[in-house]
């Protein structure tokens, strides 16, 4: 079996000859480690595309993830400015909505034509062509309460869901459609069979489960639905210890959900095996940034033991990775998974 | 003078406007304390703060989350607004003032601003670098304002790795400085290895470090009022 065939069997709760392994994104890794910077592969599709493949040659993950860390532009195509930085992702330079008239006012098309996005996705049918018959080739945005929330930002839109409840379901909905019209093109096309989401900002450590259940779920499963229906999976990674409410996490109709390093892996495969395929969940700073080669390897062998011996599973880190992570931790996390046979 | 009972009723009502983030009733609260004659301290701290102590609590038995914070945090502002211009300046012995910002890369600032509040409540001078901080600001605003603590956030396990090079300049600047740290992806681990003194471990424990802070100062201030008085 291919790396590709064996994660999307498990997205498909099956059981594949091998334990799946991927990194989430890795974008800010790969590109320090290609040596460039987000703006000078912004409008360079083949930079970008060989960065994917000569970075999946090095990896070897089962997945490959074009556009992490562009996941900002999908917000700002619609009327904001973007900043670049010599340290971390690019970012907003201001929030674009604060009340219902201007979110009426933008126009879901304009991201058809902006440039950074398009380069993204050129990069990304010039790297499945390349290596998607062995890699599952993927793209990443935010998740609909996250995109939602860097429309109108953070702390207004967590208290708009006090003072304006009705405020913030047509935001996130808004949200979804515009993911819905980004990768339509894409997935139509045939291109993506697996797209990627991060919801960071529904985390279990900002969000109560009350909220999760009002504001992000019904939402995540609008989209999920959506991608289903185009046999597309999905993987969504949500942050913060979601222990709490992973009973929720098959309703978001999503293929995989990746878990965080706070959530308790043995009750994940408790309460989602069966249900849905789940990743996860290995400390992306203490065992990943900070762990010896030696703490890698028992990191994995330990979740794998506790969760991905019966297929539906997917090793990964809990978030995605800093960019200063040693080269060999990555190799040994790729590594254990790769020779457990199942 | 109020009396007692009056002084009590005040007092709480301050303190559960802030536990159920009643803007309003913050406001009217503040307004009656000055109005019966109460101490800006005595409101501030034994009603507003009193009720953000309870509402860290909510928040470590995870009944409370981030939105409910921010919006306890309103209500304490919309009281604290009233009751600042009337407080005694307090001598507490600490010359309380502090840099706080998010590192460069992470926009993420919610937990910085609310430690940030408890700063400003316990009646530090606050300069706040907001978020994406250029690395060299934290050291030249540090070396400007001659602050004794400076804290650091960072929410990204991609951004963090910057709060190092701060803390290594600040200490080659001023090996005296006190640093303190926090953010989801820190640990206590990583602030010994990089050479802070403090460490608030996430969101949770940032809060309950400030609070811990404050409470601690309430007590300074309390021992300072018994000998004075």
């Amino acid at each position: 079996m291919t790396p590709r065939e064996i994660i999307l069997k498990a997205f498909e709760q099956g059981k594949p000859e091998r334990v799946p392994v991927t990194l989430f994104g890795a974008g800010m890794w790969s590109i320090k480690e290609y040596g460039t910077t987000f703006k000078d592969l912004s409008l360079d599709a083949g930079k970008m595309a060989d960065m994917l493949v000569k970075m999946s040659g090095k990896l070897i993950c089962d997945m490959v993830y074009a556009g992490s860390g562009y996941n900002n532009f999908h917000a700002a195509a619609l009327g904001g400015g973007i900043k670049f930085r010599e340290i971390g992702a690019p970012d907003l330079e201001a929030h674009i909505v604060s009340t219902e008239e201007d979110l009426m006012k933008l126009d879901l098309s304009k991201i058809d034509s902006n440039e950074v996005i398009n380069t993204v996705k050129k990069a990304l049918r010039l790297t499945k062509s390349k290596i998607g018959s062995e890699y599952a080739v993927t793209m990443t945005a935010w998740g609909p309460y996250t995109l939602g929330a860097r429309l109108v930002g953070e702390e207004t839109m967590m208290k708009a869901t006090f003072k304006k409840p009705d405020f913030v379901h047509k935001i996130v909905d808004f949200a979804t459609d515009l993911l819905i019209h980004l990768y339509e093109p894409v997935v139509s096309d045939g291109t993506l069979e697996v797209i990627s989401i991060a919801d960071p900002t529904a985390s279990g450590d900002l969000i109560s489960k009350k909220q999760f259940e009002t504001f992000a779920l019904p939402y995540l499963k609008k989209f999920n639905d959506w991608a289903r229906s185009k046999n597309v999976h999905t993987l969504v990674h949500i942050c913060g210890n979601t222990t709490d409410r992973l009973d929720l996490f098959p309703l978001t109709g999503a293929s995989c959900i990746s878990l965080d390093h706070k959530t308790d892996i043995a009750k994940a495969k408790e309460v989602l095996h069966g249900k849905m395929c789940f990743g996860g969940n290995v400390d992306p700073v203490k065992i990943m940034l900070q762990g010896t080669v030696g703490q890698v390897e028992d990191a994995c062998r330990q979740v794998i033991q506790t969760a991905g011996t019966d297929g539906g599973f997917v090793l990964m880190p809990g978030c995605d990775i800093p960019p200063t992570v040693p080269y060999e931790n990555i190799q040994k996390f790729m590594q254990i998974a790769r020779e457990w046979k199942l | 003078m109020a009396t007692d009972e009056k002084r009590q009723e005040i007092l709480d009502k301050l303190r559960n406007a802030v536990i159920q983030y009643d803007e309003d009733t913050a406001k009217e609260g503040a307004q009656e304390a000055l109005d019966n004659g109460l101490e800006g301290n005595d409101a501030i701290f034994n009603g507003l703060v009193s009720g953000m102590e309870e509402v860290g609590r909510l928040f470590e038995s995870q009944e409370y989350f981030v939105p409910e914070l921010l919006m306890c945090a309103d209500a304490l502002y919309a009281g604290l607004d009233i009751l600042k211009p009337h407080v005694k300046k307090m001598d507490l012995g600490v010359r309380g003032s502090v840099v706080i910002g998010t590192v460069e890369g992470d926009v993420h600032d919610i937990g910085k601003n609310i430690v940030k509040m408890m700063f400003d409540v316990a009646g530090f001078t606050v300069y706040d670098l907001g978020r994406d901080v250029p690395l060299d600001k934290f050291v030249e605003e540090q070396i400007k304002t001659d602050s004794d603590l400076v804290c650091l956030s960072a929410m990204m396990t991609t951004t963090m790795v910057g709060m190092k090079k701060v803390i290594d300049n600040l200490k080659a600047k001023n090996p005296n400085i006190k640093i303190m740290i926090g953010g989801a992806p820190v640990s206590q681990d990583i602030a010994d290895k990089w050479g802070a003194d403090g460490y608030a471990k996430d969101a949770n424990n940032a809060l309950k470090d400030a609070i811990n802070m404050i409470s601690s100062l309430k007590k300074m201030k309390e021992e300072a009022e018994s000998k004075g008085g």
